[in-house]
């Protein structure tokens, strides 16, 4: 295989979803180089674009408001793997979500900042949804506010993401909500075709023309709060969303969908932040070695579909995704080489079990790259590294659902960026 | 006999990605699952698929996406060349066979001649490909004009034939061998091997074995930047990077990278991205000589893109791209070597 010119840079980031960006962005913000190596479609853009730090059982009561330490100590595992380190769990979640929100304001994406609100969504099928962090024209649906007027589920013909009549179904079982109405739009920007993709329908409401036409569709309604699909994209979004709620003086806010836009904006948006910071992002590309000298990892080859390249670095820091797989497995049933040169194990214990899961299903989920408390991987020999860190769900317990999704991807990639800084 | 591929896990993903489903619907195109991975499970009669498996442009968009990797592409192609058989082949398809008999080429050679290149022992062989030395001449001369003026020493191979991509999406076994067996013999003494067509480069790459170069990667890995300078783009022009499939997704992502990084020395032009910029434009797989429509289609969603980024012309690196985008009209379409050659700088 022809090979490339090296690439030397302080720090490697093997995986281009949320933890490695979050992982790439915070160290170029400190000075130094640093490359990406991805392949292919990432959990993070599959997503809802929300973030959580709490598991929702936790919130039980309607309503609760939860100080730090309650938060911090109801979130698992991280309580476990933060024993030790010189940052309380409160400090890292405080300090990663003011990174991240002025990170995704700087491209576009506007987020709800407080960590402490805990925003209870609306999904695009009509169940309830619990997260930390929302984009402001999701978290602008509070189920809390919903109960006090009224809510119709905007629906068009031929866009995939919404059926309305379903959502308003799902949700006249919950005795809480008044009954919400359902509507159908037709557009006539659609042109009458009628299994449109979401990027598809994106495209199409980009133009003036069908956003007037969104507009006098939601000033006909007679509710106070709109539910609409997920419409634009990130670089439409904030002005989309803010000019149609304008335009029609209704609460037009975006049902929490995952497999869609928001994702695909949560995405994009960290990307762009990475490479604004002047990382180097190498997308669509395979590791295949690694170099180990002793407790150090010191160089990757990584492959460009038919040329190698060699990159040598001062610290790598894996965000490969999941190991073996919690149904997002995008690496089949195998660790993969060379990921298998470090330890893979499971969580030590939970301290939470996680309703309607199986047993079996459960194990799987917990079984990850082993890492010390400051996610520093440990080699299948039992050395631990001085030079590699695991961040997000490649780590043991940090795969979807006994994580929590993003929030734990988010944390973890903000403490291997923070320790992988004083090797690097 | 074409066997069932294990581990589709049924997502999905293949057909969304893919252009031609997405672009004309199932009826039209059932998609790779369909074709690949479905009708030999079921054991579906082939035969009755024939027509479909052409509709693929063997973008490999598919199988990137799949998170099985299943070599979708590779199966199509399969089960392709079982179904081979000149009776029911379409005529463009007939055409592009009878047209490799009569003058080594897939297209019917052009009427005046490029400059003759005097016959050498340089190590450094260009391969322009049955387009570009028979359709867009400019991109043979650009290409050569640029190897020259940066001091490297180049022959052509005497006797060249297509280099078999069009006989594999075909399915025709026994031409391909032959094509092949040609090109081996006129490549002798070679050590360099650079082709402007990314069609002719995959077919070196996986076909031959070949460790071959696009000249885009030739330029930018062996020509110093000092003597490749560009001169400024006089009227601020906006160009679009149409990222053909078969650099990108077979020769690798890099080649793109070099693609931007070349255009991005040219001073004063604007480099505008078009919504899904690696998209087929439907000029590959054999769907332009046997399903035109679907490729006129295809290019014309293209060219629509590139106009709502307000481009002023579309740049590809691939003759297929070129000749394909070109024939849907409303834009200029250049190739990306002979677009760079067009803004080099006479001082050297």
């Amino acid at each position: 295989m022809r090979e490339l010119d090296p690439l030397e840079i302080d720090v490697l980031v093997l995986g281009g979803g949320a933890a490695g960006l979050m992982a790439a962005s915070v160290l170029a913000d400190e000075g130094k180089s640093v490359a990406v190596v991805s392949r292919s479609a990432t959990a993070t853009a599959l997503s809802t674009g929300c973030i959580s730090f709490v598991r929702s059982d936790v919130f039980r009561e309607r309503g609760a408001k939860v100080d730090l330490e309650t938060l911090a100590h109801s979130v698992h595992p991280f309580s476990d793997l933060f024993d030790g380190a010189s940052s309380t769990l409160e400090e890292i979640i405080l300090d990663m979500s003011a990174f991240l929100v002025r990170a995704l304001v700087d491209e576009g994406l506007e987020m709800s900042a407080d960590v402490f609100t805990y925003h209870r969504l609306l999904t695009n099928l009509g169940t309830s949804y619990n997260c930390s962090l929302a984009p402001l024209h999701t978290a602008a649906g509070e189920l809390d506010e919903l109960e006090r007027s009224d809510l119709v589920f905007l629906g068009f013909r031929g866009h995939p993401d919404l059926d309305p009549d379903l959502a308003a179904h799902i949700v006249s079982s919950d005795r809480r909500l008044k009954s919400p109405s359902s509507h159908w739009a037709k557009l006539k920007t659609f042109k009458g075709r009628t299994e449109l993709t979401v990027t598809e329908a994106a495209e199409i409401l980009r133009s003036e023309a069908a956003k007037e036409e969104v507009a006098k569709v939601i000033s006909d309604l007679s509710e106070e709060n709109v539910a609409v699909p997920p419409l634009f994209r990130l670089a439409h979004f904030e002005k989309g969303m803010r000019w149609l709620r304008k335009a029609t003086g209704r609460n037009v806010f975006e049902l929490v969908t995952p497999l869609s836009l928001p994702g695909q904006r949560l995405q994009e948006g960290l990307e762009k932040h990475a490479a604004s910071e002047g990382c180097i992002l190498l997308q669509d590309r395979e590791l295949t070695g690694l170099r180990f000298e002793g407790n150090r990892v010191v160089e990757a080859t990584v492959v460009s579909r038919t040329r190698e390249q060699r990159m040598r670095f001062n610290a790598l820091i894996v965000a490969s995704g999941d190991v073996i797989g919690g149904g997002l497995s995008l690496e089949g049933l195998e660790v993969r080489d060379p990921l298998s040169a470090f330890k893979v194990g499971k969580v030590k214990k939970s301290r939470v079990g996680v309703r309607g899961i199986e047993l079996k299903a459960l194990e799987t989920v917990e079984t990850g790259l082993l890492a010390g408390n400051d996610t520093r991987l440990i080699s299948k020999e039992g050395v631990h590294m001085q030079n590699a860190f695991g961040a997000g769900s490649v780590l043991a317990g940090f795969s979807y659902p006994t994580g929590v999704g993003l929030g734990g991807s988010l944390i973890t990639a903000w403490v291997a960026a923070r320790t992988a800084k004083e090797v690097a | 006999m074409l066997t069932a591929s294990p581990g589709c896990i049924e997502c999905g993903r293949c057909a969304r990605a893919c252009p031609v489903t997405t672009l004309r619907g199932f009826e039209d195109f059932p998609g790779p699952r369909t074709l690949a991975v479905d009708a030999p499970r079921f054991g579906k009669e082939l035969s009755s698929l024939r027509s479909d498996l052409e509709k693929c442009t063997t973008c490999w968009r598919c199988e990137d996406v799949c998170p099985s990797r299943i070599p979708l592409v590779d199966l199509i192609l399969d089960a392709r060349r079982e179904l081979y058989s000149l009776e029911g082949l379409p005529s463009g398809h007939r055409r592009i066979l009878e047209n490799i008999d009569a003058y080594q080429r897939a297209v019917t050679p052009a009427k005046e001649r490029g400059p003759v290149v005097k016959a050498s022992a340089a190590k450094l062989l260009y391969f322009p490909g049955c387009i570009a030395e028979e359709r867009l001449p400019a991109i043979r001369s650009s290409t050569t004009a640029m190897l020259s003026s940066s001091g490297h020493e180049f022959r052509f191979a005497e006797g060249w034939s297509c280099c078999g991509a069009p006989l594999e999406k075909i399915g025709d076994q026994r031409r391909l061998q032959k094509v092949k067996e040609e090109n081996l013999k006129a490549f002798d003494g070679y050590e360099t091997l650079v082709t402007s067509c990314p069609g002719c480069l995959t077919q070196f790459v996986r076909s031959y074995k070949i460790d071959a170069l696009h000249t885009l990667e030739f330029l930018k890995e062996s020509v110093s930047p000092v003597k490749l300078q560009f001169r400024s783009s006089k009227t601020r022009l906006r160009v679009a990077l149409q990222q053909p499939c078969h650099l990108a997704r077979t020769i690798g992502p890099h080649a793109i990278d070099y693609s931007y990084q070349l255009l991005q020395r040219v001073p004063g032009l604007k480099l505008v991205e078009i919504d899904e910029p690696s998209r087929c434009c439907g000029g590959g797989g054999g769907v332009v000589a046997g399903h035109p429509d679907i490729a006129l289609s295809l290019a014309q969603a293209k060219v629509r893109s590139a106009l709502d980024a307000k481009a002023d012309i579309i740049v590809a690196p691939c003759p297929f791209c070129v000749t394909n985008l070109g024939r849907a009209g409303g834009l200029p379409v250049q190739d990306l070597v002979e677009f760079l050659a067009s803004h080099m700088s006479d001082r050297k």
